[in-house]
């Protein structure tokens, strides 16, 4: 098993956006902006 | 003028222009984009991988070049925030300065409503684990490094948009309140099912694509179209439009398939517009001629046609009601003399005033895309005349 346990979604990805530092703490809007990142990853 | 007063000035310029009144003098909406880097005699690597670097180049551009509104401020290409995660389907080279992007799609046709119905679970679980061979092995240190340069290049186009608003006087584009939507056949051209996936989509899916773009279409365009409905009527007195789009997809769709794909959700945008006395410009790559018909009846002053292709001339005819957006084409900036410029340049103002912004005909790009000679010349005069009409 890699190291990546935040695969499943949406328990892994909101997993993520809780972990991640961010300038802000509201979980919706941390939620929002991992996935504007992922959509530039997606489509960059 | 303070800072202010020209952010003022310039988007009255643009007002003006969409509404077919005649402004002090003809708006100038520049579309230099990486040919800024080439011009300030650095390489497109040492820009697009050092912020301090981009915002000399853009600085240095804005000192030397007149113009009223700039295509772009030095935060078009997200090349830093790509590269910390993995390799991205865009890229430049130094050597032959060129920027490109290799042909992509998120997903299979066979997937377009499953993706459309919630694309983030859809490119979480399909699209990035398919593409990056180490997604398994990607851990919370991959993410973090990924997110601090999503944060630092949202940051670099922010401190960007103001310090051209509040130290060089030049209005934000559009209006914050509504800004720069996408339609889904957009969406479906640029990226989800690319160029080639999409035109195979018309013919051989062409009812997966419809339920697919009015999904998507209800969750984007749909909410711009409602958040626009319930605004006060009249235009961001800051901003040199309300809201704008990009038009692409239309270089593969005949009016048969525009009219599926598309047009719904567009005329109801522009009649919202229009109903709140507000204004829309539309960046028209390629060419549209074969779609006139459907822009003909709103009424004048709501609407702005950025055009790459098309002839303006002959657009001015087939398009009374619609303001004129361009006119300088590239291959002229770069190889014509000056003189032809400004005769070029002067023709335009005076044959298509009222309803025009002056513009390059397409983003300038590449070297060749413009002789620095010319360029400079063709601002300051369209800086200095003024209208007589």
């Amino acid at each position: 098993m890699g190291k990546n346990i935040y695969k499943d979604y949406p328990d892994g990805f909101n997993k993520l956006a809780e972990e991640l530092k961010m300038p802000m703490e509201d979980p919706f809007m941390k939620k929002f902006m991992l996935s504007m990142m992922v959509n530039i990853i997606a489509n960059n | 003028m303070t800072a202010h007063e020209q952010v003022l000035y310039r988007s009255k310029l643009f007002r003006d222009a969409i509404a077919f009144r005649v402004p002090d003098r003809t708006p100038h909406f520049n579309c230099a984009v990486t040919w800024k880097i080439i011009d300030a005699g650095y390489k497109y690597s040492e820009a697009f991988n050092d912020y301090a670097i981009m915002e000399k180049v853009v600085r240095r551009f804005c000192d030397i070049y007149k113009f009223d509104l700039l295509m772009d401020n030095g935060a078009r290409n997200p090349f830093k925030v790509m590269e910390s995660f993995g390799k991205g389907y865009y890229y430049y080279d130094d050597e032959s300065c060129v920027v490109g992007v290799e042909p992509y799609q998120l997903c299979p046709s066979e997937d377009l409503v499953e993706y459309a119905k919630d694309p983030t679970k859809y490119l979480w679980e399909k699209t990035l684990p398919a593409r990056f061979p180490d997604w398994d092995d990607k851990g919370l240190e991959d993410f973090q490094r990924t997110m601090d340069e999503y944060f630092a290049y949202n940051g670099f186009s922010m401190k960007m948009m103001n310090i051209m608003k509040e130290e060089y006087g030049i209005p934000f584009a559009n209006s914050p309140q509504t800004g720069f939507p996408s339609f889904a056949i957009e969406t479906m051209f640029s990226g989800i099912r690319g160029i080639k996936g999409l035109s195979l989509d018309i013919r051989r899916h062409p009812d997966e694509l419809k339920e697919a773009v009015d999904i998507l279409d209800q969750k984007g365009i749909y909410m711009t179209i409602n958040k626009v409905a319930g605004l006060e009527e009249g235009v961001d007195t800051e901003t040199c439009y309300d809201i704008s789009s990009i038009m692409l997809a239309h270089t593969i769709l005949s009016p048969k398939t525009f009219e599926r794909y598309y047009y719904e959700p567009l005329d109801k945008l522009i009649k919202t517009v229009a109903s709140k006395k507000k204004q829309y410009r539309i960046t028209v790559e390629g060419a549209a001629k074969h779609l006139h018909d459907y822009f003909r009846d709103y009424p004048q002053g709501t609407l702005a046609m950025l055009l790459e292709q098309d002839d303006i001339f002959e657009c001015r005819k087939s398009l009374p009601n619609v303001c004129l957006i361009g006119g300088m084409e590239t291959t002229m900036l770069n190889d014509a003399s000056v003189q032809e410029c400004l005769d070029w340049s002067k023709k335009l103002i005076d044959e298509l005033t009222p309803g025009f912004i002056f513009a390059e005909n397409k983003f300038v790009s590449y070297k060749n895309d413009a002789n620095p000679e010319n360029f400079k010349a063709v601002c300051d005069f369209v800086a200095s005349y003024m209208n007589k009409k």
